[in-house]
């Protein structure tokens, strides 16, 4: 698990940007999301997740603002921009090429 | 009440960084998710004492990310640089401006104008001397700790000082040609020795600023 783990930080931007495509969203939302989309085998650390959000930030990937919560705390919602679509599809074709030639090197036969 | 503990608990976490901006809004962010999270796992079922410790878990190990924070505030090499570049600049026009203002009253041979012309590059000099010191980007401590303050409190006072003293090197000689320029040429010596009195004013105004200075980082 902690390999798998592992592996799955280093795509935490990716990940993130490509739930930022659909819409907006904020912390515990994304992080809800992947819960729920991989089981509960895997959640994010809030550090883990906001590390990743300051460093998307100010590579300019992503934007944030304030919500306006009347109730508690502000939530801090975080959009996509436009440099952030390339960095995502970017992203998606390292990984593609990775996963290939992590097959063609793992594999058995 | 599940949820004044969390707040606590957030609060505890950030409780040793000094505050900013980016602080303040990481922990308010930090807070909106948590109460989000507990909220909803309450919602689902869960009971409170079990949803606090989930909540509590999630939120993982913050060290990295605060002391990420403490070093945006630390200068990056970049700036430093361009500072330095900027603040020989600064000196070398104030320089050049001392050394090229009794041209002034050379050139104009005396006359009131050329006199007015004279104080006014000294001034623009000193200014740009005293500007180019309070804009000085200061050492930023990265840890607040004992060492690091001293060493802030040292570099400051090095710095006022050797500043200082650069400025009273400047300004006497500049005081004593301006005494003899003024006297030659228009021999009103019962009148132009007021000039070194007029110096240790100056004087005086410089080591204020540079006190006001000191005590404005208290």
């Amino acid at each position: 698990m902690s390999i798998t783990s592992d592996l799955l930080r280093g795509h935490t931007d990716t990940i993130i940007l490509r739930l930022l495509l659909n819409r907006d969203s904020y912390g515990y939302e994304i992080n809800k999301y992947i819960s729920e989309k991989t089981d509960g085998a895997y959640e994010l650390k809030e550090a883990t997740l906001y590390s990743a959000f300051r460093r998307l930030e100010e590579n300019g990937s992503i934007s944030s603002y304030w919500g306006d919560e009347t109730t508690g705390a502000r939530r801090r919602y975080y959009s996509i921009t436009r440099q952030g679509r390339a960095v995502y599809e970017q992203n998606k074709t390292d990984w593609e090429e990775a996963k290939t030639i992590l097959d063609e090197l793992i594999k058995e036969g | 009440m599940m949820k004044e503990k969390i707040t606590a608990h957030i609060a505890n976490l950030f409780s040793d960084v000094p505050a900013s901006r980016q602080v303040n809004d990481l922990r308010e962010e930090l807070l909106a998710n948590s109460l989000s999270k507990y909220d909803d796992l309450i919602e689902q079922g869960m009971p409170p004492e079990e949803a606090y410790k989930s909540v509590i878990s999630g939120i993982g190990d913050v060290s990295g990310l605060l002391s990420q924070l403490r070093a945006q505030k630390m200068m990056d090499p970049i700036l430093i640089e361009k500072s330095r570049i900027r603040s020989a600049v600064l000196v070398s026009i104030a320089v050049l401006l001392f050394i090229i203002s009794p041209l002034a009253v050379i050139i104009s041979d005396g006359s009131k104008l050329g006199m007015i012309f004279f104080f006014f590059l000294i001034a623009t000099g000193v200014a740009l001397l005293i500007f180019n010191s309070m804009t000085k980007p200061r050492y930023v401590k990265d840890e607040d700790n004992f060492v690091e303050e001293f060493r802030e409190w040292q570099v400051e006072n090095r710095q006022s000082k050797s500043m200082r003293s650069a400025i009273s090197a400047i300004l006497w000689p500049l005081i004593v040609v301006a005494y003899f320029i003024i006297s030659f040429f228009f021999g009103q010596w019962h009148i132009s020795w007021l000039i070194f009195i007029v110096g240790v004013c100056l004087e005086g105004i410089i080591s204020l600023i540079f006190q006001i200075r000191m005590g404005d980082k208290k």
